[in-house]
């Protein structure tokens, strides 16, 4: 029997469907990322401000379109174990795109190696907010803390937690500092408190810990002209970076907010016990794409290295959300945690998707 | 000591050290109705953790292991390279328990083997973990903490950038206080087992090793050290451990 490459036709579908169901702009309000949580809130959706078109993207080869992205020396195998239960909400791939404002939005998240052999959930989460009237786009990316078992709901107990208290947040706080950065961060703590309480379980005696995760937010307004303000805070190792795709030989990436994160050297910061830990950072957003991105993408892109270089050629228009997915899911030796990224790209009339 | 982002391989730095003085090997110094002697229990089991980790993909990747001897003086039986580089040689023995030049052949070893892989790798902070059954001793007398608590400081001094976190594990006649000023403290604890009075030495050595197989996957999976206490030992040093758990 003849025909397409079974991987090929697989993307093909992904590619369909995704295109179908994600085309054209953000829900606004949505919560991307947990199938059963998903909840579209009715409300007049403005228009897309174009700063510039961009063409659609040529069409890729099968060997372009499958596989992830290699940025070195490529790890060694190893067996992928099926969760003891799988569903949406416990997907080990997902991907996001849309428009809000003049903004493309793309998500890709993943599982990482280590936790596929161990048979082990996805422990990052995400959220993206558009404000239904354009005022604001609100990304957050949580990641479970490794070494604390139920990590994976408490980075999941954290965004929902943003996306409920965000847009009263806004409401009634300008995030310039962090005292207005504050409140929200302390109640997203306390929720994970509440949600992962009873979860403990059997643990390590050491390097343990109760149920906890980092998270990083931006907030970027709408209406900006030549430029956004953009408004950004993390408690622990999930960074906010601009990567700019005009450096010479390659991309460059600019950690926003202060490094490094105060955790020392018995681990990361993390909600609900980090909120002291508190960094923040406030850029108007002219250049760049800005990623909000958990350590296991983030750790792998450094000054020069194949990935940041990589990133100049791929990421001069937004990809679409299988490519992202590629992407986010490069190969590199010694790197095998999840990774997950919200991806902004300004003044883009975003047409990948179409 | 967070690592700044680099981009690069990461390698995580494992120090075995072991103790091979005579009280691990000579059947005198064995209680009686000891089944099997430590030292015995360690020859075989070194080669099979490094074969463990071996076989685990994700762990070959990233760990580098190196095992230390120590008795009358330190040697390195095996010097840091990934678990799926080594070639073994046969362990020896010896007779002293001379902690003060163990660590301050730790200090050199760590700076020479760290700086080197710094320049290809983003170096995660050493763990070191210390496997010991005796006080220490010179072989003429014992040796007071004051000479060995000096090379031991410099070891774990902020100020070196390779300060490895250690585990101390104790069986034998070594002290519950010497451990805890060998160990180092992380996350409020200070990481030093002692075995049970009633184990068998050969079985504690034994778990000791699957606990550092565990250890050392664990470590590289959650990028943060994680240690489970062996079985037949308990955590010595204080009782926050148990009220945390």
């Amino acid at each position: 029997v003849s025909g397409p490459p079974l991987a090929a036709v697989l993307a093909a579908a992904l590619t369909g469907a995704l295109a179908g169901a994600l085309a054209g702009t953000l829900l606004p309000g949505a919560v991307a990322r947990f199938g059963a949580h998903r909840r579209p809130v009715p409300g007049p959706v403005e228009p897309v401000t174009a700063a510039r078109a961009v063409e659609p993207p040529p069409p890729v080869t099968e060997e372009q379109a499958i596989g992830p992205l290699v940025v070195g020396r490529p790890p060694s195998p190893v067996a992928c174990r099926l969760l003891p239960v799988s569903s949406s909400a416990t997907a080990s791939f997902a991907a996001e795109a849309g428009a809000f404002d003049d903004i493309a939005v793309r998500v890709a998240s993943c599982r990482g190696r280590s936790h596929m052999e161990r048979a082990e959930a996805l422990q990052d989460a995400y959220v993206v907010l558009a404000e239904p009237h354009g005022a604001w786009l609100v990304a957050a990316v949580a990641d479970g803390v490794g070494g604390s078992p139920n990590g994976a709901e408490a980075a999941r107990a954290a965004v929902l937690s943003v996306a409920r208290r965000a847009p009263d947040w806004l409401a009634a706080h300008d995030p310039s500092g962090v005292a207005s950065w504050r409140p929200l961060f302390a109640g997203v703590a306390g929720d994970v408190e509440g949600e992962t309480r009873g979860l403990d379980g059997p643990r390590p005696l050491l390097g343990g810990d109760r149920p906890a995760t980092t998270l990083a937010v931006l907030v970027a307004f709408g209406g900006g002209g030549d430029a956004h303000r953009v408004c950004c805070a993390a408690v622990g190792d999930t960074e906010v970076l601009r990567v700019s795709l005009a450096a010479p030989g390659g991309s460059r990436c600019w950690a926003l907010l202060p490094e490094p994160d105060a955790g020392g050297d018995e681990g990361v910061s993390s909600l609900p016990r980090g909120v002291d830990q508190l960094r923040c950072a406030e850029i108007e957003w002219s250049s760049g794409v800005l990623l909000v991105a958990s350590d296991g993408f983030a750790a792998a892109l450094g000054p020069g290295n194949a990935l940041e270089a990589r990133l100049a050629g791929l990421w001069d228009q937004p990809p679409s959300p299988l490519e992202l997915l590629r992407h986010v899911d490069f190969r590199l030796a010694t790197y095998s945690d999840d990774r997950t990224v919200v991806a902004l790209w300004r003044g883009i009339n975003d047409q990948r998707l179409s | 000591m967070r690592p700044m982002r680099t981009g690069r391989e990461r390698a995580f730095p494992f120090y075995v050290v072991c103790d091979v003085s005579q009280s691990m090997w000579d059947p005198a110094f064995q209680p009686p109705g000891q089944l099997v002697l430590p030292f015995d229990v360690l020859r075989e089991a070194i080669p099979n953790l490094l074969f463990g980790l071996e076989r685990n993909a994700t762990v070959a990747e990233a760990a580098m292991i190196s095992v230390i001897t120590f008795a009358d003086a330190p040697h390195v039986h095996l010097g840091l390279m990934r678990p799926d580089e080594v070639v073994l040689p046969t362990l020896e023995h010896g007779y002293a328990t001379d902690y003060a030049a163990v660590f301050r052949d730790l200090r050199t070893v760590l700076s020479h083997d760290c700086e080197g892989l710094a320049k290809t790798h983003d170096v995660r902070r050493p763990a070191v973990f210390f496997l010991t059954d005796g006080q220490p001793d010179t072989g003429h007398g014992p040796q007071p903490e004051g000479v060995w608590a000096a090379p031991l400081a410099q070891l774990t001094a902020p100020a070196f950038p390779w300060r490895p976190q250690i585990v101390a594990f104790g069986l034998g006649d070594v002290e519950e206080r010497t451990l805890c000023r060998v160990a180092t403290a992380h996350d409020a604890l200070r990481l030093a087992f002692m075995a049970d009075a009633a184990a068998d030495s050969g079985a504690v050595v034994g778990a000791i090793m699957h606990a550092l197989s565990v250890a050392i996957a664990d470590t590289i999976t959650r990028g943060k050290l994680v240690v489970q206490a062996p079985a037949g030992m308990r955590l010595a040093c204080g009782a926050r451990a148990t009220a945390e758990r």
